[in-house]
């Protein structure tokens, strides 16, 4: 477990943007995760995953859970899947992936499941910067979850996404422009972007850039980044130090770059090296052509975004 | 004869030919058909055949059996492919339009037809009325339950919006026709794809404008169309409802006012998200349902990536959850893919997605018998579907909860006229031998009438009793609920404090009061057997006093009691129902410790008042009419009979007759007549094991 952040809940000032994965149950929020992260800490299931709210932090490998009275004990069960829900307020679960240099990942339970109370984790909202909030494309966007978010909306400052996922469950273009349609004229204005994506695709992309360009996978890194960039463009007086601890030395952003780069172009525009001295954002989104003093990304050995869909360089 | 060929369109379901095992499931209704056909038959052989006053009785049952047909309604929240569904069950791949996004609106019935009573196709389209608008927005449904209660705005409100928008579109529209059609009804002897579009498809603003399509779905309150089907045995209909948690609240609307008249309901489930909390909810709307009747169908196992192990999973997670929430644990549930079933039909299998044929392989490996590897790649696919599982499923619960009771209550009745009319020719024959019978004619109705006048007022005087009992334990059961609710409170309080809201589930009192009339329903069913019995009892011992021997081969039965009323109101949403919403900004709302026990009792108090009066005294009224109406209709089918018998010829004649053979002819028949119905009937008893109420 590292010391910079970690043991303690970080303050405010101090933190890395806290990015929630939200969405019904079943909706491929752990998917999801697991395609962020690289790995598959989140068990994946057909039916509802009766789990905590899992807080993933970089650090070394290990999960402890936390109490609703705010005391903590180490959880040696291998498996998330079965930390106790009662009296678990989250489990802290660190480990190394490149996103996590970035930003920490929640797993918020899914709403909607009859033998989970979601006034558990409510609290826990208070804690989230951004949320991402998953959709099932076949059943998107219904009333529990509209209801949902309007009570939480407001409070989260967001940019806050809604992503399509399973999208590659809808058969025809036009059954997918037709579902983009709807939740642009019933969800675009509570969210900052509606991105689809084939889950399943994105993670079987592997070094197929174009598979990986198709799944949607690229345009919802590319929406986080920008969701991180603007988080770290925020006023925090310890921005810097994110930086510096959490992406120079690790090269998070040349992983990330080839997402970015098969875009050439950042969502805040085109940016050069003389953004290197305003933090992380220019060189996560540098242009294409590579770098020969940086690593590329093949000889980061890290299990990071590229085993899924890193993309080639 | 068994198809009916229209100029306009086929409708007429005809893909049927090409998949041999299309009826698998099917067969028990087949039985049903072939003796409700039987049943049919004997009953014009008896009108023939009857006195003047019991042909009155004999119209009616042929009506009861014109008429049977049993609905199966298909729930399910938005998307979970209702319609899809429906156009598989009846056989026909793009009946009803659907899509990607959100698209019934209104109720659609589908009268099936079976080949052995051909129908007019047709379909018919009825409007709202002024007071539908009015309910759908003050009254009926989650609006008006929720409507004069604290904190409910924000959703009310959006409901309330959306209808008005939806009406002032649908006015401005259709201009000076929109006050014109309200309450209408369209009628067209032909229905296609157009059409339905037109009416009941209310799309969306997103796509593409197209100006006939969903012209006039706004404004519908429901739709009716009738086709001839050579699948199904008996009279069918399928009811398809708009999907629930629809963020076009109005749509939810609709399907919940339509759910109170379900008898069998199919509950579409998809298997990528199973049983949330909103068909929990939508279970509950219909716990007045006994829970056989609540069938499960996850669809879209097509969607799975390894079906063969997640369908134990899913299966496994359902019931846990209806375990959990005191959901009906042993309603059958059902695994299947509409979308298959609709391939096949279509004949077109090979056009699948990838994760469909490889779902579709896998579950094959585990779902089909080895014996069925003999069949063709189509019906492998409908096999597969489940439909055949879910027909089978369905047809058992129209056969134990309608059919038999319909047969063996018709078969009875025509029993009874067949051989009372039997005994008014013994009576006219003997009655001169005889010389005389104890009890003049004139005597004889006046007694019955007696007769007919004590048990209907005993009666009445039992079921008040009864109906007084079923009230007080009510209020008990009631007054207890609050007093713990507020215990509950109040502890949640000292423990948490304000800030994690209480929810309490209503359950308890649904069920104390789902007790307390299941109570009430046994003593009803007891009293009722009683009466009837002794009622029967009087009524023979008159014929026997008035017509002697002659009468001896009548074969009465007492009345039966149909099924009584099931406690629709205990599935009414009450605002304990919605924890999440306005509940927990009524909760935010409330300052102050004690502010909470007094606010939350006159709640609740508001809350359950509605709730109250519909299941006491609204339920127990209709338990009272259908109970008396049984003991009625008895009284008067006897007093047909006895008129008929007394103003049978006078014997002169009937000798004459009797030579002439015209009256031999009808005792023949007659007798023939009382044989078959005794076949009958003892081969339905024999079928269901005895009778089940």
């Amino acid at each position: 477990m590292t010391t910079q952040h970690g043991e303690t809940l970080p303050t405010a000032q101090s933190r890395k943007p806290r990015i929630a994965l939200m969405g019904e149950f079943s909706a491929g929020k752990s998917t999801l995760m697991n395609l962020l992260l690289g790995c598959d800490p989140m068990p994946v299931r057909i039916t509802a995953t009766r789990v905590p709210p899992v807080w993933v932090t970089h650090g070394t490998l290990g999960a402890t859970l936390v109490h609703h009275d705010g005391s903590e004990a180490e959880f040696s069960g291998g498996d998330i899947s079965e930390a106790p829900i009662e009296d678990t307020a989250f489990v802290r679960f660190c480990m190394d992936s490149d996103i996590l240099n970035l930003c920490d990942l929640i797993d918020i339970p899914g709403i909607s499941d009859p033998n989970l109370n979601h006034e558990s984790w409510m609290a826990l909202l208070d804690e989230v910067d951004c949320v991402i909030w998953c959709t099932h494309a076949t059943q998107a966007w219904r009333q529990s979850e509209a209801a949902l978010w309007a009570q939480i909306g407001e409070e989260i400052k967001g940019p806050n996404h809604l992503v399509v996922t399973q999208f590659d469950k809808l058969r025809s273009e036009r059954d997918r422009g037709r579902v983009l349609a709807r939740l642009e004229a019933e969800a675009g204005e509570v969210f900052d972007s509606i991105t689809p994506i084939a889950t399943l695709d994105a993670i079987n992309a592997g070094m197929d850039e174009t598979a990986w360009q198709e799944s949607g996978g690229a345009a919802l890194i590319e929406r986080m980044v920008g969701m991180l960039v603007q988080q770290s463009e925020t006023p925090a007086p310890t921005q810097g130090k994110i930086n510096s601890d959490a992406l120079e030395p690790q090269g998070a952003a040349e992983d990330l770059s080839p997402l970015e780069t098969s875009n050439s172009v950042a969502p805040d525009g085109p940016v050069s090296h003389d953004a290197q001295e305003k933090k992380v954002v220019p060189r996560r989104v540098r242009p294409k052509s590579p770098n020969p003093t940086r690593p590329s990304s093949e000889d980061l050995q890290s299990m990071s975004l590229q085993t899924v869909g890193g993309g080639p360089k | 004869m068994n198809m009916q060929v229209r100029q306009e369109t086929k409708p007429d379901v005809r893909t049927s030919r090409r998949i041999s095992n299309l009826r698998t499931g099917l067969e028990g209704l087949g039985q049903l058909g072939k003796d409700l056909d039987a049943l049919e038959r004997l009953l014009a052989q008896l009108s023939q055949v009857t006195g003047k006053h019991t042909a009155k009785t004999v119209e009616r049952l042929r009506k009861d059996v014109a008429g049977f047909e049993p609905t199966i309604t298909v729930l399910g929240q938005v998307k979970s492919g209702k319609t899809t569904l429906v156009n598989a069950m009846a056989g026909w791949s793009d009946l009803l339009p659907s899509d990607v996004n959100p698209w019934t609106s209104v109720v659609t019935s589908l009268h099936l037809k079976p080949a052995s009573r051909p129908a007019e196709t047709g379909a018919s389209f009825q409007f709202m009325t002024e007071d539908n608008w009015d309910r759908l927005l003050n009254q009926g449904g989650r609006i008006g339950e929720m409507a004069s209660r604290a904190g409910a705005e924000s959703e009310l409100a959006k409901i309330g919006e959306q209808i008005e928008k939806v009406r002032a579109k649908a006015q401005k529209r259709l201009g000076k026709k929109f006050d014109l059609l309200l309450g209408e009804t369209h009628n067209y002897g032909y229905f296609d794809k157009n059409l339905l579009e037109r009416y009941i498809v209310l799309g969306d603003d997103f796509g593409e404008e197209d100006s006939e399509q969903g012209r006039f779905a706004d404004i519908l309150s429901s739709a009716d169309l009738t086709l001839n089907c050579d699948t199904v045995p008996v009279p069918l209909c399928l009811r398809d409802t708009p999907g629930v948690n629809d963020t076009f609240m109005m749509r939810e609307q609709v399907t919940i006012q339509a759910l109170r008249s379900s008898k069998i309901c199919v509950v579409v489930l998809s298997a990528g998200q199973a049983l949330t909390s909103v068909d929990m909810g939508l279970i509950r709307l219909i716990s007045n349902l006994k829970s056989r009747n609540v069938l499960i169908f996850v669809n879209r196992i097509d969607e799975l990536p390894d079906p063969a192990n997640q369908v134990p999973e899913i299966e496994a997670s359902i019931r846990q959850t209806l375990h959990n929430k005191q959901g009906p644990e042993d309603a059958e549930i059902l695994f299947g893919s509409a979308y298959w079933a609709n391939k096949a039909l279509s004949g077109n299998i090979e056009g699948m997605p990838k994760v469909a044929s490889k779902a579709l392989f896998e579950w094959a490996e585990v779902a089909l018998e080895p014996h069925q590897g003999t069949l063709g790649p189509q019906e492998m696919v409908w096999e597969l579907s489940g439909m055949g599982h879910l027909y089978r499923a369905l047809s058992e619960r129209v056969i134990e909860e309608q059919g038999q009771q319909l047969l063996q209550k018709t078969a009875n009745a025509a029993l009874t006229v067949a051989t009372s009319e039997l005994a008014a020719g013994a009576v006219q024959i003997g009655a001169k031998e005889a010389n005389g019978a104890p009890l003049s004619t004139y005597d004889a109705l006046k007694a019955f009438q007696d007769i007919a006048d004590f048990h209907q007022k005993a009666f009445a005087e039992e079921l008040d009793a009864a109906v007084s009992e079923y009230h007080t334990r009510a209020d008990r059961s009631h007054a207890k609920f609050i007093d713990r609710a507020l215990r509950s409170l109040l502890s949640h309080l000292e423990n948490y404090g304000k800030d994690i809201v209480w929810d309490y589930d209503p359950v308890g009192l649904r069920m104390l009061l789902r007790t307390a009339y299941s109570a009430f329903a046994a003593k009803v069913r007891g009293l009722s057997q009683a009466r009837y019995e002794s009622a029967m009892t009087d009524v023979a011992m008159l014929y026997a006093n008035t017509f002697g021997a002659a009468v001896e081969g009548i074969q009465m039965a007492p009345p039966s009691l149909p099924d009584l009323p099931a406690p629709i109101a205990l599935g009414q949403t009450i605002a304990l129902d919605f924890n999440d919403g306005w509940w927990i900004s009524w909760w935010n709302r409330i300052r102050g410790f004690n502010a909470f026990s007094k606010r939350f009792q006159n709640l609740i108090a508001r809350e359950t008042e509605d709730f109250m009066t519909q299941s006491k005294d609204i339920q127990s009224a209709l338990v009272r009419d259908v109970a008396q109406a049984s003991l009625r209709e008895f009284f008067e089918q006897h007093s047909d009979i006895l008129q008929d018998i007394s103003a049978a010829p006078q014997s002169e004649e009937i000798e004459s007759l009797f030579r002439t053979g015209e009256e031999g002819q009808k005792r023949t028949q007659l007798e023939q007549l009382t044989a078959e119905l005794e076949a009958l009937l003892a081969a339905t008893t024999a079928q269901s094991g005895g009778t089940t109420i």
